[in-house]
Protein backbone atom coordinates (compact mmCIF):
# COMPACT_ATOMS: atom_id res chain seq x y z
CA UNK A 1 0.00 0.00 0.00
CA UNK A 2 3.15 2.45 1.25
CA UNK A 3 4.71 1.20 -2.03
CA UNK A 4 1.17 2.22 -4.52
CA UNK A 5 1.08 5.62 -3.02
CA UNK A 6 5.03 5.99 -3.68
CA UNK A 7 4.23 5.87 -6.88
CA UNK A 8 2.12 8.99 -6.88
CA UNK A 9 4.94 11.43 -5.20
CA UNK A 10 7.02 13.47 -7.03
CA UNK A 11 10.55 13.11 -6.76
CA UNK A 12 11.04 16.17 -4.71
CA UNK A 13 8.45 14.49 -2.10
CA UNK A 14 9.90 11.19 -2.16
CA UNK A 15 13.47 12.90 -1.42
CA UNK A 16 11.54 14.35 1.36
CA UNK A 17 10.69 11.01 2.89
CA UNK A 18 14.42 9.23 2.31
CA UNK A 19 15.70 12.67 4.54
CA UNK A 20 13.62 11.15 7.43
CA UNK A 21 14.35 8.00 7.26
CA UNK A 22 12.12 6.54 4.63
CA UNK A 23 13.89 3.67 2.32
CA UNK A 24 11.24 2.97 0.31
CA UNK A 25 10.68 6.26 -0.58
CA UNK A 26 14.52 5.80 -2.11
CA UNK A 27 13.98 2.55 -3.30
CA UNK A 28 11.12 4.32 -5.51
CA UNK A 29 13.31 6.93 -6.85
CA UNK A 30 16.27 4.37 -7.81
CA UNK A 31 13.19 2.31 -9.89
CA UNK A 32 12.59 5.48 -11.57
CA UNK A 33 15.83 6.76 -12.85
CA UNK A 34 18.02 2.83 -12.86
CA UNK A 35 17.61 2.80 -16.70
CA UNK A 36 18.62 6.00 -17.34
CA UNK A 37 21.22 6.34 -15.51
CA UNK A 38 22.10 2.55 -16.47
CA UNK A 39 22.37 3.36 -20.20
CA UNK A 40 24.36 7.13 -19.60
CA UNK A 41 27.21 5.22 -17.75
CA UNK A 42 26.82 2.18 -20.93
CA UNK A 43 27.22 4.59 -23.35
CA UNK A 44 30.00 6.58 -21.89
CA UNK A 45 32.29 3.10 -20.72
CA UNK A 46 30.67 0.96 -23.51
CA UNK A 47 30.94 -1.79 -21.23
CA UNK A 48 28.53 -3.65 -19.50
CA UNK A 49 29.98 -4.71 -16.23
CA UNK A 50 31.67 -1.59 -16.06
CA UNK A 51 28.14 0.45 -16.54
CA UNK A 52 26.63 -1.83 -13.85
CA UNK A 53 28.83 -0.67 -10.98
CA UNK A 54 28.82 2.97 -12.11
CA UNK A 55 25.68 2.88 -12.22
CA UNK A 56 24.95 0.92 -8.95
CA UNK A 57 27.23 3.52 -7.08
CA UNK A 58 25.54 6.59 -8.74
CA UNK A 59 22.80 5.57 -6.37
CA UNK A 60 24.52 4.74 -3.46
CA UNK A 61 26.70 8.13 -3.88
CA UNK A 62 23.03 10.02 -4.22
CA UNK A 63 21.75 8.48 -1.22
CA UNK A 64 24.91 9.66 0.94
CA UNK A 65 24.55 13.11 -0.30
CA UNK A 66 21.45 13.95 -0.55
CA UNK A 67 20.78 15.73 2.75
CA UNK A 68 23.17 18.53 0.55
CA UNK A 69 21.06 18.03 -2.66
CA UNK A 70 19.17 21.43 -2.58
CA UNK A 71 16.38 20.79 -4.96
CA UNK A 72 17.88 23.95 -7.33
CA UNK A 73 17.76 21.60 -9.89
CA UNK A 74 15.72 18.59 -11.01
CA UNK A 75 16.61 15.18 -9.24
CA UNK A 76 17.82 13.53 -12.30
CA UNK A 77 20.34 16.16 -13.34
CA UNK A 78 21.82 16.16 -10.40
CA UNK A 79 21.74 11.97 -10.51
CA UNK A 80 23.07 12.29 -14.11
CA UNK A 81 25.90 14.61 -12.91
CA UNK A 82 27.06 11.86 -10.14
CA UNK A 83 26.59 9.54 -13.33
CA UNK A 84 28.84 11.41 -15.44
CA UNK A 85 31.76 12.57 -12.58
CA UNK A 86 31.90 8.67 -11.64
CA UNK A 87 32.04 7.59 -15.91
CA UNK A 88 35.03 10.28 -16.51
CA UNK A 89 36.68 9.47 -13.25
CA UNK A 90 36.59 5.29 -14.28
CA UNK A 91 37.60 6.12 -17.95
CA UNK A 92 40.65 8.60 -16.58
CA UNK A 93 41.44 5.34 -14.53
CA UNK A 94 41.01 3.18 -16.92
CA UNK A 95 42.78 5.43 -19.82
CA UNK A 96 45.55 2.99 -20.67
CA UNK A 97 43.29 -0.36 -20.69
CA UNK A 98 41.57 -1.18 -24.46
CA UNK A 99 38.16 -2.72 -23.26
CA UNK A 100 37.11 -4.93 -25.95
CA UNK A 101 32.75 -4.88 -26.10
CA UNK A 102 31.85 -8.47 -26.75
CA UNK A 103 28.51 -7.20 -28.59
CA UNK A 104 30.22 -5.79 -31.51
CA UNK A 105 32.38 -8.44 -32.10
CA UNK A 106 29.27 -11.09 -31.87
CA UNK A 107 27.16 -8.51 -34.11
CA UNK A 108 30.41 -8.82 -36.69
CA UNK A 109 30.49 -12.59 -36.57
CA UNK A 110 26.39 -12.68 -37.08
CA UNK A 111 26.38 -10.51 -40.18
CA UNK A 112 25.36 -12.67 -42.41
CA UNK A 113 25.09 -10.21 -45.87
CA UNK A 114 27.91 -7.81 -47.22
CA UNK A 115 25.82 -5.23 -46.69
CA UNK A 116 25.08 -5.54 -43.02
CA UNK A 117 29.02 -6.21 -42.58
CA UNK A 118 28.93 -2.76 -44.45
CA UNK A 119 26.41 -0.97 -42.60
CA UNK A 120 28.17 -2.40 -39.03
CA UNK A 121 31.67 -0.94 -40.40
CA UNK A 122 30.33 2.02 -40.37
CA UNK A 123 29.02 1.83 -37.10
CA UNK A 124 32.01 1.00 -35.56
CA UNK A 125 33.89 3.59 -37.51
CA UNK A 126 31.36 6.00 -36.03
CA UNK A 127 31.66 4.54 -32.69
CA UNK A 128 35.14 4.66 -32.80
CA UNK A 129 35.57 8.46 -33.57
CA UNK A 130 32.90 9.08 -30.67
CA UNK A 131 35.76 7.38 -28.82
CA UNK A 132 38.27 9.63 -29.48
CA UNK A 133 36.82 12.73 -28.89
CA UNK A 134 37.62 15.08 -26.16
CA UNK A 135 36.07 13.69 -23.39
CA UNK A 136 33.62 16.80 -22.05
CA UNK A 137 32.58 16.59 -26.26
CA UNK A 138 32.16 13.05 -26.12
CA UNK A 139 29.81 12.90 -23.02
CA UNK A 140 28.45 16.49 -24.99
CA UNK A 141 27.12 14.31 -27.68
CA UNK A 142 26.23 11.28 -25.80
CA UNK A 143 23.79 13.51 -23.21
CA UNK A 144 22.46 15.26 -26.42
CA UNK A 145 21.98 13.13 -29.17
CA UNK A 146 21.15 10.01 -27.03
CA UNK A 147 19.53 11.24 -23.92
CA UNK A 148 17.99 14.07 -25.88
CA UNK A 149 18.79 16.48 -23.00
CA UNK A 150 19.08 20.57 -23.97
CA UNK A 151 21.96 22.76 -23.99
CA UNK A 152 20.58 24.19 -20.46
CA UNK A 153 20.45 20.77 -18.74
CA UNK A 154 23.84 19.06 -20.22
CA UNK A 155 25.16 22.55 -18.77
CA UNK A 156 23.65 21.71 -15.37
CA UNK A 157 24.73 18.29 -15.67
CA UNK A 158 28.33 19.07 -16.64
CA UNK A 159 28.56 22.35 -14.16
CA UNK A 160 29.02 24.97 -17.19
CA UNK A 161 27.94 27.61 -18.93
CA UNK A 162 25.75 26.89 -22.06
CA UNK A 163 27.96 28.53 -24.26
CA UNK A 164 30.67 25.65 -23.14
CA UNK A 165 28.20 23.16 -24.15
CA UNK A 166 27.56 24.37 -27.10
CA UNK A 167 30.60 24.78 -28.70
CA UNK A 168 31.53 21.80 -27.23
CA UNK A 169 28.48 20.42 -29.04
CA UNK A 170 29.56 22.13 -32.06
CA UNK A 171 33.39 21.18 -32.33
CA UNK A 172 32.33 17.62 -31.49
CA UNK A 173 30.10 17.19 -34.88
CA UNK A 174 32.68 19.16 -36.88
CA UNK A 175 35.19 16.70 -35.67
CA UNK A 176 32.94 13.74 -36.20
CA UNK A 177 32.13 14.71 -39.57
CA UNK A 178 35.92 15.03 -40.51
CA UNK A 179 36.62 11.65 -38.97
CA UNK A 180 33.85 9.97 -41.15
CA UNK A 181 35.04 12.22 -44.53
CA UNK A 182 38.52 10.59 -44.11
CA UNK A 183 37.08 7.64 -43.77
CA UNK A 184 35.12 7.47 -46.67
CA UNK A 185 37.91 9.52 -48.52
CA UNK A 186 40.11 6.46 -47.62
CA UNK A 187 38.09 3.49 -48.40
CA UNK A 188 37.56 5.40 -52.02
CA UNK A 189 41.51 5.46 -52.41
CA UNK A 190 41.78 1.79 -51.39
CA UNK A 191 38.59 0.92 -54.37
CA UNK A 192 40.73 2.62 -56.70
CA UNK B 1 24.33 36.18 -42.54
CA UNK B 2 27.27 35.46 -44.03
CA UNK B 3 28.78 31.54 -45.00
CA UNK B 4 30.75 31.67 -41.75
CA UNK B 5 27.85 32.85 -39.58
CA UNK B 6 25.85 30.32 -40.90
CA UNK B 7 27.51 27.07 -40.80
CA UNK B 8 28.18 27.63 -36.73
CA UNK B 9 24.31 27.78 -36.69
CA UNK B 10 23.97 24.46 -39.09
CA UNK B 11 23.36 22.13 -35.90
CA UNK B 12 20.79 24.70 -34.39
CA UNK B 13 19.11 24.90 -37.22
CA UNK B 14 19.05 21.46 -37.74
CA UNK B 15 18.22 21.15 -34.34
CA UNK B 16 14.97 23.85 -34.71
CA UNK B 17 17.23 25.95 -31.75
CA UNK B 18 16.63 28.79 -33.19
CA UNK B 19 14.51 31.83 -33.45
CA UNK B 20 12.20 32.14 -36.15
CA UNK B 21 13.80 35.03 -37.37
CA UNK B 22 17.13 33.47 -37.43
CA UNK B 23 15.69 30.32 -38.95
CA UNK B 24 14.00 32.64 -41.94
CA UNK B 25 17.97 33.89 -42.82
CA UNK B 26 19.33 30.73 -42.48
CA UNK B 27 16.71 29.54 -45.33
CA UNK B 28 16.80 32.36 -47.58
CA UNK B 29 20.63 32.20 -47.16
CA UNK B 30 20.99 28.12 -47.72
CA UNK B 31 18.75 28.54 -50.57
CA UNK B 32 21.16 30.61 -52.91
CA UNK B 33 24.52 28.59 -51.57
CA UNK B 34 25.22 25.29 -52.04
CA UNK B 35 28.25 24.84 -50.42
CA UNK B 36 26.35 25.80 -46.89
CA UNK B 37 23.75 23.55 -48.70
CA UNK B 38 26.06 20.54 -48.90
CA UNK B 39 28.09 21.49 -44.95
CA UNK B 40 24.09 20.86 -43.75
CA UNK B 41 23.75 17.43 -45.45
CA UNK B 42 26.97 16.50 -43.40
CA UNK B 43 26.11 17.62 -40.36
CA UNK B 44 22.59 16.09 -40.52
CA UNK B 45 24.28 12.67 -42.04
CA UNK B 46 26.56 12.96 -39.16
CA UNK B 47 23.93 13.18 -36.57
CA UNK B 48 21.89 10.57 -37.68
CA UNK B 49 25.12 8.06 -38.08
CA UNK B 50 26.10 8.94 -34.20
CA UNK B 51 22.54 8.27 -32.95
CA UNK B 52 22.31 5.15 -35.23
CA UNK B 53 25.44 3.79 -34.43
CA UNK B 54 25.41 2.26 -30.90
CA UNK B 55 22.96 -0.10 -29.56
CA UNK B 56 21.99 -0.42 -26.06
CA UNK B 57 21.64 -4.14 -24.70
CA UNK B 58 18.49 -4.94 -24.33
CA UNK B 59 18.11 -6.22 -20.45
CA UNK B 60 15.50 -8.62 -19.21
CA UNK B 61 13.32 -7.05 -16.37
CA UNK B 62 14.76 -9.62 -13.62
CA UNK B 63 18.31 -7.77 -14.04
CA UNK B 64 16.68 -4.76 -13.53
CA UNK B 65 14.90 -5.98 -10.56
CA UNK B 66 17.95 -7.43 -8.92
CA UNK B 67 19.78 -4.12 -9.94
CA UNK B 68 17.44 -2.38 -7.16
CA UNK B 69 17.61 -5.09 -4.88
CA UNK B 70 21.39 -4.46 -5.11
CA UNK B 71 21.80 -0.70 -4.45
CA UNK B 72 19.98 -1.13 -1.55
CA UNK B 73 21.15 -3.64 -0.22
CA UNK B 74 24.69 -1.77 -0.72
CA UNK B 75 22.89 1.51 0.77
CA UNK B 76 21.97 -0.93 3.95
CA UNK B 77 25.99 -2.24 4.26
CA UNK B 78 27.16 1.77 4.33
CA UNK B 79 24.36 2.23 6.67
CA UNK B 80 25.71 -0.34 8.90
CA UNK B 81 29.26 1.01 8.85
CA UNK B 82 27.88 4.41 9.81
CA UNK B 83 25.11 4.58 11.34
CA UNK B 84 24.47 8.33 10.94
CA UNK B 85 22.52 8.02 7.14
CA UNK B 86 23.87 11.45 6.17
CA UNK B 87 26.12 14.07 7.40
CA UNK B 88 25.07 17.72 7.24
CA UNK B 89 25.88 20.22 4.49
CA UNK B 90 28.57 22.09 6.03
CA UNK B 91 29.31 25.34 5.82
CA UNK B 92 30.52 27.33 9.18
CA UNK B 93 32.30 29.97 8.90
CA UNK B 94 36.04 28.36 10.15
CA UNK B 95 38.59 29.86 12.14
CA UNK B 96 41.39 30.89 8.99
CA UNK B 97 44.17 30.13 11.28
CA UNK B 98 47.85 28.76 10.14
CA UNK B 99 46.92 25.32 8.75
CA UNK B 100 44.39 27.10 6.25
CA UNK B 101 46.70 29.49 5.36
CA UNK B 102 49.02 27.23 4.42
CA UNK B 103 47.15 24.72 2.34
CA UNK B 104 45.94 27.58 0.47
CA UNK B 105 49.59 28.34 -0.24
CA UNK B 106 49.86 25.38 -1.20
CA UNK B 107 47.27 24.95 -3.28
CA UNK B 108 47.45 27.67 -5.14
CA UNK B 109 51.30 27.08 -5.36
CA UNK B 110 50.05 24.07 -7.50
CA UNK B 111 47.33 25.10 -9.15
CA UNK B 112 49.65 27.99 -10.75
CA UNK B 113 52.50 25.36 -11.25
CA UNK B 114 50.26 23.39 -13.19
CA UNK B 115 48.79 26.38 -14.82
CA UNK B 116 52.41 27.34 -15.74
CA UNK B 117 52.91 24.01 -17.18
CA UNK B 118 49.98 24.10 -19.53
CA UNK B 119 48.60 20.83 -17.82
CA UNK B 120 45.20 22.91 -17.20
CA UNK B 121 43.66 25.39 -18.92
CA UNK B 122 41.11 26.15 -16.19
CA UNK B 123 42.99 29.35 -15.60
CA UNK B 124 41.29 30.72 -19.00
CA UNK B 125 37.95 29.21 -18.27
CA UNK B 126 36.48 31.55 -15.17
CA UNK B 127 33.33 31.30 -16.47
CA UNK B 128 32.22 29.67 -13.27
CA UNK B 129 33.37 32.65 -10.81
CA UNK B 130 31.51 34.47 -13.39
CA UNK B 131 28.56 32.71 -13.88
CA UNK B 132 27.86 32.82 -9.87
CA UNK B 133 29.27 36.19 -9.84
CA UNK B 134 26.48 37.23 -12.21
CA UNK B 135 23.90 35.62 -10.80
CA UNK B 136 24.33 37.24 -7.38
CA UNK B 137 24.53 40.89 -8.91
CA UNK B 138 27.78 40.64 -6.75
CA UNK B 139 30.80 42.44 -8.38
CA UNK B 140 33.30 40.02 -6.97
CA UNK B 141 37.11 41.18 -6.37
CA UNK B 142 39.34 38.88 -8.39
CA UNK B 143 42.67 39.65 -7.59
CA UNK B 144 45.22 37.61 -10.05
CA UNK B 145 46.19 33.74 -8.87
CA UNK B 146 49.67 34.51 -9.51
CA UNK B 147 49.76 37.40 -7.44
CA UNK B 148 47.90 35.23 -4.79
CA UNK B 149 50.63 32.64 -5.14
CA UNK B 150 53.75 35.30 -5.24
CA UNK B 151 52.44 36.97 -2.08
CA UNK B 152 51.99 33.20 -0.23
CA UNK B 153 55.17 32.35 -1.45
CA UNK B 154 56.92 35.32 0.06
CA UNK B 155 54.94 34.97 3.59
CA UNK B 156 52.43 32.62 3.63
CA UNK B 157 51.39 33.67 7.31
CA UNK B 158 51.31 37.54 6.47
CA UNK B 159 48.85 37.22 3.91
CA UNK B 160 45.89 35.81 5.79
CA UNK B 161 44.43 39.15 5.70
CA UNK B 162 44.63 38.87 2.11
CA UNK B 163 42.80 35.16 1.88
CA UNK B 164 40.40 36.66 4.93
CA UNK B 165 39.22 39.59 2.74
CA UNK B 166 38.55 37.20 -0.24
CA UNK B 167 36.42 35.23 1.97
CA UNK B 168 34.38 37.87 3.33
CA UNK B 169 33.33 39.18 -0.43
CA UNK B 170 32.29 35.31 -1.01
CA UNK B 171 28.21 35.36 -0.33
CA UNK B 172 27.26 31.89 1.41
CA UNK B 173 25.14 31.15 -1.63
CA UNK B 174 28.12 31.74 -3.93
CA UNK B 175 30.05 29.25 -1.97
CA UNK B 176 27.34 27.06 -2.45
CA UNK B 177 26.81 27.17 -5.95
CA UNK B 178 30.51 26.52 -6.49
CA UNK B 179 30.95 23.82 -4.18
CA UNK B 180 27.96 21.88 -4.09
CA UNK B 181 29.05 19.21 -6.97
CA UNK B 182 32.61 19.16 -6.12
CA UNK B 183 32.05 18.25 -2.56
CA UNK B 184 30.22 15.25 -3.65
CA UNK B 185 33.02 14.68 -6.28
CA UNK B 186 35.18 14.79 -3.05
CA UNK B 187 33.56 12.46 -1.21
CA UNK B 188 32.74 10.06 -3.92
CA UNK B 189 36.41 9.58 -4.65
CA UNK B 190 37.95 10.00 -1.37
CA UNK B 191 40.88 11.62 -2.86
CA UNK B 192 41.19 14.42 -4.57
CA UNK B 193 41.27 15.19 -8.40
CA UNK B 194 43.56 18.06 -9.35
CA UNK B 195 42.06 17.40 -13.14
CA UNK B 196 38.48 18.44 -11.97
CA UNK B 197 39.77 21.61 -10.25
CA UNK B 198 38.88 25.06 -11.68
CA UNK B 199 41.84 26.86 -11.08
CA UNK B 200 40.43 29.81 -10.11
CA UNK B 201 41.24 31.56 -6.30
CA UNK B 202 37.36 31.49 -5.65
CA UNK B 203 37.29 27.46 -6.23
CA UNK B 204 40.35 27.58 -3.84
CA UNK B 205 38.70 29.51 -0.97
CA UNK B 206 35.24 27.68 -1.16
CA UNK B 207 37.09 24.44 -1.01
CA UNK B 208 39.11 25.04 1.82
CA UNK B 209 35.95 26.57 3.65
CA UNK B 210 33.78 23.56 3.48
CA UNK B 211 36.84 21.10 3.95
CA UNK B 212 36.70 18.71 7.22
CA UNK B 213 39.96 17.68 8.76
CA UNK B 214 39.80 14.91 7.00
CA UNK B 215 39.24 16.01 3.96
CA UNK B 216 42.38 18.48 4.13
CA UNK B 217 44.66 15.88 5.06
CA UNK B 218 43.86 13.78 1.80
CA UNK B 219 44.19 16.88 -0.39
CA UNK B 220 47.52 17.97 1.73
CA UNK B 221 48.86 14.80 1.18
CA UNK B 222 47.73 14.56 -3.11
CA UNK B 223 49.13 18.05 -2.42
CA UNK B 224 52.70 17.16 -1.47
CA UNK B 225 52.96 14.13 -4.21
CA UNK B 226 52.45 16.49 -6.74
CA UNK B 227 55.01 18.60 -5.63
Amino acid sequence: MQEYRLLKKTDFELIDLVTVGNELAFEELVNRYKKAVYYLAFRIVRNHEDAVDLSQDTFLKAYQSLKKFRKKSSFHTWLYRITVNLCINHLRRNRDKVKVELEDLHAVMQATTLEVLEFKELQDTVNEAIERLPEKQKVTVILRVYHGFSHKEISQILHCSVGTVKANYFHAIRNLRDFMKAYVSNKEEIKE
Amino acid sequence: MNCEDVRTKLIDYYEGELDKKEQNLMEIHLRGCGRCLVELDQVIHTLELVLHSFSVPELPEVFWSQFTVNVMNSIRKEKEKSPVPFQRFRLPRIEFGFANVALAALLLLVLGFLGYRGYIDFFKDRHLTEKVAQKQEVQVQKPEVNVLVKMLQEDPQSDENVLNSILDGMTLDKVEDIIDYELVLLEMNSVFDMSDVDGTEAYVESLLKNLDEKEKEILLSKLHNMI
